[in-house]
């Protein structure tokens, strides 16, 4: 097909349908399929896999921090628990709800004296 | 275990299995529609590294995003979707760089981007012609063209690949075909 036909059938599978042999004409003379070049699919799947597998590591990694901190944040409380109510008990001999809620016999008597002075 | 025929297998199975994680199945994806998307990207961008590069952008978010494919369009419609938009997206960037770099003068529009010159007048032949035509349209034409000529879709795929009414496209074709003969006719 020569070169001005081209053209003009370029401009008419604009606005008009080809025929299967225009449109091969067209594909063949003016649009051909070169694709990517070599190692084109390899190199996405690379950056695909490379992703997930980067993914999936993080996700594990952020499980085994959080599972970390938990046990050190767990052990660390507990320690200091053990530590109030031992120093409870060396101070005020006893461990009663009053002494483990830090609140003193005379705090009443106090009180009602400092709102009537 | 059992073998999968990935090269006889249908596109939602295909989804399917890369959803799962299966990287033969999206691999069967890729080789399917390697060329569709290189046709694509090249005619928006010309025949460059950055079309390379955009190609592979569009499997690797198609790839992110295929657990959100619900099927209502077929799988070739959506993948164009995400090629023309990232060729959209990839020529927005080049004129924001460019815009940063040029007086205002020089950057007098955006029409040929990446077009390689054509420094030997014995290799121009109808198709560099043509394709230096397609890329001296606005990106928006562009699209249009490429869709419409180079993919061969009708009118109404090529508005429901675009997301944009049937109107816009006839307009938008007519518009392109006019801005085409005169700039073909230059070329002469």
């Amino acid at each position: 097909m020569k070169e001005e036909k081209m053209k003009d059938l370029f401009l008419q599978s604009l606005t008009d349908d080809l025929n299967p042999a225009q449109r091969d004409a067209l594909d063949t003379k003016l649009f051909p399929s070169d694709g990517f070049n070599p190692g084109f699919r390899e190199r996405v799947m690379k950056v695909v896999q490379g992703g997930s597998l980067l993914r999936e590591k993080s996700k594990k990694h952020l499980e085994r921090s959080l599972n970390s901190l938990f046990v050190r944040v767990s052990l660390a409380g507990a320690a200091a628990i053990i530590v109030l109510v031992l120093s409870l008990l060396l101070s005020q001999g006893s461990l009663s709800y009053d002494t483990l809620l830090g609140i003193d016999k005379n705090v009443d008597g106090m009180l009602v004296s400092l709102a009537t002075d | 275990m059992v073998n999968i025929d990935y090269i006889n297998s249908d596109d939602p199975d295909l989804v399917r299995l890369s959803v799962k994680g299966d990287h033969k199945a999206f691999g069967e994806i890729i080789r399917r529609y390697e060329y569709m998307v290189a046709r694509t990207v090249k005619g928006m961008l010309g025949d460059t590294q950055q079309a390379e590069d955009v190609g592979q952008e569009v499997f690797i978010r198609l790839y992110r995003n295929l657990k959100n494919f619900r099927g209502d369009s077929k799988l070739s419609t959506y993948i164009q979707r995400i090629a023309v938009n990232q060729s959209l997206n990839e020529i927005r960037k080049e004129k924001r760089f460019l815009s940063i770099f040029s007086r205002s003068d020089d950057s007098d529009d955006d029409r040929e981007m990446n077009v390689q010159p054509l420094d030997n007048e014995k290799e121009r032949d109808i198709k560099d012609y043509v394709n230096m035509a397609i890329s001296r349209l606005e990106p928006s034409f562009r699209s249009v063209v490429i869709l419409r000529s180079v993919q061969g879709y009708s009118t109404k795929e090529t508005a429901e690949i675009l997301d944009m009414p049937l109107g816009t496209v006839l307009s938008r074709l007519s518009r392109a075909k006019k801005q085409l003969k005169e700039i073909l006719t230059d070329l002469d």
